[in-house]
């Protein structure tokens, strides 16, 4: 197989040879194409990232998006064959800033071998990483922050620039169509701030703390006026039966936010409400939101702009006891 | 031309959650185990065996729930590597995996859980030592000879077959930094320090020597190994490894010296018994050590990090103690029924397991194992009822 790189692309072949050349390739092959490598191709890492770089290009061009739904774009890896389509693409799209720790090598071979690269997150005006009291990533603090999407302004910023890219290094494809779904998109990601806005605006100023381990809300926080406390969320053994100080952490950070409303993935969320709620008396949510990878469609969080909708009616109903 | 762009079969799989993985990947997925989960918790289980019945079973500790596994009979030890237990008996070491272990990556931790399994057998009667590290497990025999087995076997779940490093030891064969440390029978009274590579080949060594040795333990700070005069820390930087003694200061009678090594896996806090009224506790990081005195010794540990030494007294109760004072902090009623006994090379008697945020401690007798919070003034946290006698006990999935 000759390798080629989206810049020497291969005349596409009379159409008429087409039916002939398919029912060879089938007889020869045994595996049938759902692709055809004459298609431009635009390869993303992540898949938020891919989810939004689809509705920009539409169906000009084959988008390969690499990281699978519910994966962990901080230590997903690549087969050799993705690693080798890496290599074949027109444009490759990641999101940088140090998330995809086990694909940058691939994304370093590609832009090596000649292929057009995007860092979407680098380009999004990033934050720092902030030093948390605890529970946050403090070994990351004054380091750039990854995880821009958090902030749909910041994603609006980045839609923009992936169009630009693709009009700029995918041959044939077309402009015009490309332009309209950056366009249409756009006003959906207008339309999604103004809504988060709104929602956000039912949650009183001084509940407005997200007590959580994730460390991917600091641009939510930074854009809608939210305070993020970081917490250590006690877990397996420490969970069966805690002591004070195995809760101390969370029940600090929940004391000093003023909320009863925790934001954390748990094994078991009841148990972890609960013993909360025995510490601290009241009523405790658990709530659990959508950090760093879309679901499978239908299963909640299938595209950006439901993960956002979801996290913000979550976080909306968490903190006003909705 | 045209026809092998068709004929090269289809790259885009990502569309088809049910394509088979590429076994020819060149990177599998970072953290990627065949046939476990990955959790974002570590998966704690303890190992438990009643060496009269043979009757055997994991406990794991985030469900509380029970699993029977396959009789081991005539089991004298049982020892763990925080995956595999061994199970010691006259006629060789049953391995079993216990489907819980955690890869460490430096900066960040990968936890697996995965089905409890029977391994097979591997060679070495009694008083043989096993250690591993995450690509060999060495098996020391009691007549000082060691084999090299590969972990990719193990994890297969097979024994495979293992290479023999040459020579006699004098103590138990170690891997550590890519490499196996062995102290080597001289035939004067000190064993000398020999590094081999994992092939067993022996690579240059620090001209270090160590009477009678007894004990070891593996820390992020080094190897440290027990000698007649205190312990041997061997470290390794940069591809060198550089020997330091750390000796007791006094004169220590033979039968107060540190001998066998507990710590919190991953903790540079190791603990001994000092004969019988008295626990050394040794700060690889200081390179001190400090005797605690204490009631009769059953059994000791600690997690460290300014934690309480545990000791089990021979009335069967815990108590802890500061570490730096000497001071008792706390002390517990007698958990561990009947008259507890240090366990020996013969005989199996209750141990101290202890991670990052508990200790567990088995009443054999009582058919109970204890869970304790030492950072609580040794409270009781949970007590799991079983329906066997655990004499012996490790906990797997660290």
């Amino acid at each position: 197989m000759t390798r080629q790189t989206g810049r020497t692309r291969r005349p596409r072949p009379p159409r008429i040879f087409l039916p002939v050349l398919v029912i060879l390739a089938l007889a020869g092959a045994g595996t049938a194409c759902t692709s055809t490598d004459d298609r431009p191709r635009v390869v993303v890492t992540t898949n938020i990232l891919g989810d939004i770089t689809q509705e920009i290009v539409g169906d000009g061009a084959e988008v390969t998006v690499l990281m699978k739904p519910n994966a962990d774009p901080h230590s997903f890896g690549l087969s050799a064959v993705q690693a080798a389509e890496l290599e074949r693409a027109d444009l490759v799209i990641f999101n940088g800033l140090g998330l995809e720790e086990n694909v940058l090598r691939h994304v370093e071979a590609a832009r090596e071998a000649g292929v057009a690269t995007f860092e979407a997150g680098k380009a999004a005006d990033p934050l720092t990483f902030q030093a948390h009291d605890e529970g946050g990533p403090e070994d990351e603090a004054g380091q750039p922050d990854p995880h821009f999407w958090t902030d749909p302004d910041r994603v609006r910023k980045a839609a923009g620039l992936i169009a630009d890219q693709v009009v700029e290094h995918v041959d044939g494809i077309d402009e015009k169509a490309v332009r309209a779904n950056a366009d249409r998109y756009d006003g959906q990601l207008a339309g999604l701030t103004t809504w988060m806005e709104k929602s956000f605006g039912r949650v009183p100023e001084q509940r407005r703390a997200l007590v959580t381990n994730h460390h991917v809300f600091g641009y939510l926080a930074e854009r809608f006026g939210f305070r993020v406390v970081g917490a250590v969320i006690p877990s397996g053994t420490t969970l069966a039966s805690p002591s004070s100080s195995d809760l101390r952490s969370l029940t600090q950070a929940m004391r000093k936010a003023g909320v009863h409303t925790v934001f954390a993935d748990s094994s078991q969320p009841k148990r972890l409400a609960e013993v909360l709620r025995t510490e601290l008396g009241g009523h405790v949510r658990v709530v659990e939101l959508y950090s760093e990878s879309l679901t499978e469609k239908g299963k909640g969080a299938g595209t950006y702009l439901q993960m956002m909708r979801a996290n913000t009616t979550a976080m909306t109903d968490g903190l006003t006891g909705a | 031309m045209a026809l092998s762009v068709f004929t090269t079969g289809c790259a885009d799989q990502n569309d088809d959650p049910s394509a088979p993985k590429s076994s020819a990947s060149a990177s599998p997925p970072h953290g990627y185990v065949e046939g476990a989960q990955e959790k974002a918790e570590q998966q704690s289980r303890l190992l438990l065996n009643d060496p009269g019945t043979g009757d055997t079973r994991v406990l794991d500790l985030i469900s509380g729930k029970t699993q029977e596994v396959s009789r081991r009979t005539g089991t004298t030890g049982l020892t763990t590597d925080g995956r595999f237990g061994y199970f010691h008996t006259s006629g060789g070491l049953h391995v079993v995996d216990g489907g819980a272990w955690m890869v460490d990556h430096g900066d960040h931790v990968h936890y697996y859980r995965a089905a409890v399994r029977d391994v097979g057998r591997l060679p070495g009667g009694p008083g043989t030592r096993v250690r591993s590290d995450a690509a060999v497990t060495t098996v020391t025999d009691e007549d000082g000879r060691a084999r090299i087995h590969r972990r990719a076997d193990l994890e297969k779940g097979r024994a495979g077959a293992p290479r023999t490093l040459p020579g006699t030891q004098a103590g138990v064969v170690v891997p550590y930094a890519e490499h196996l440390l062995g102290l080597t029978a001289t035939g004067q009274d000190a064993a000398r320090l020999t590094v081999y590579d994992r092939e067993g080949k022996r690579v240059a060594s620090p001209d270090a020597v160590c009477e009678d040795p007894r004990g070891d333990a593996v820390t992020r700070r080094g190897v440290v190994l027990g000698c007649a005069d205190g312990a041997l820390l061997v470290r390794e930087t940069d591809g060198a490894f550089t020997a330091q003694r750390i000796p007791y200061g006094e004169d220590v009678p033979e039968k107060e010296r540190a001998t066998a090594f507990r710590h919190r896996p991953g903790s540079d806090t190791l603990t001994a018994p000092a004969g019988e009224r008295a626990v050394w506790v040794l700060d690889v990081t200081e390179r001190t050590w400090t005797r605690v005195k204490t009631g009769p010794v059953v059994a000791a540990n600690t997690a460290g990090e300014g934690s309480p030494l545990i000791v089990l007294q021979s009335d069967g109760s815990l108590h802890g103690y500061d570490i730096s004072t000497g001071k008792q902090l706390a002390a517990t009623k007698p958990l561990v029924t009947g008259a507890p006994e240090a366990a020996t090379d013969q005989s199996a008697g209750p141990v101290i397991e202890v991670d990052r945020s508990r200790a567990y401690v088995n009443d054999p007798q009582g058919k109970r194992v204890y869970e304790i919070d030492y950072n609580d003034n040794l409270r009781i946290a949970r007590t799991f009822d079983l329906d066997i006698e655990p004499a012996l006990m490790v906990e797997t999935g660290r």
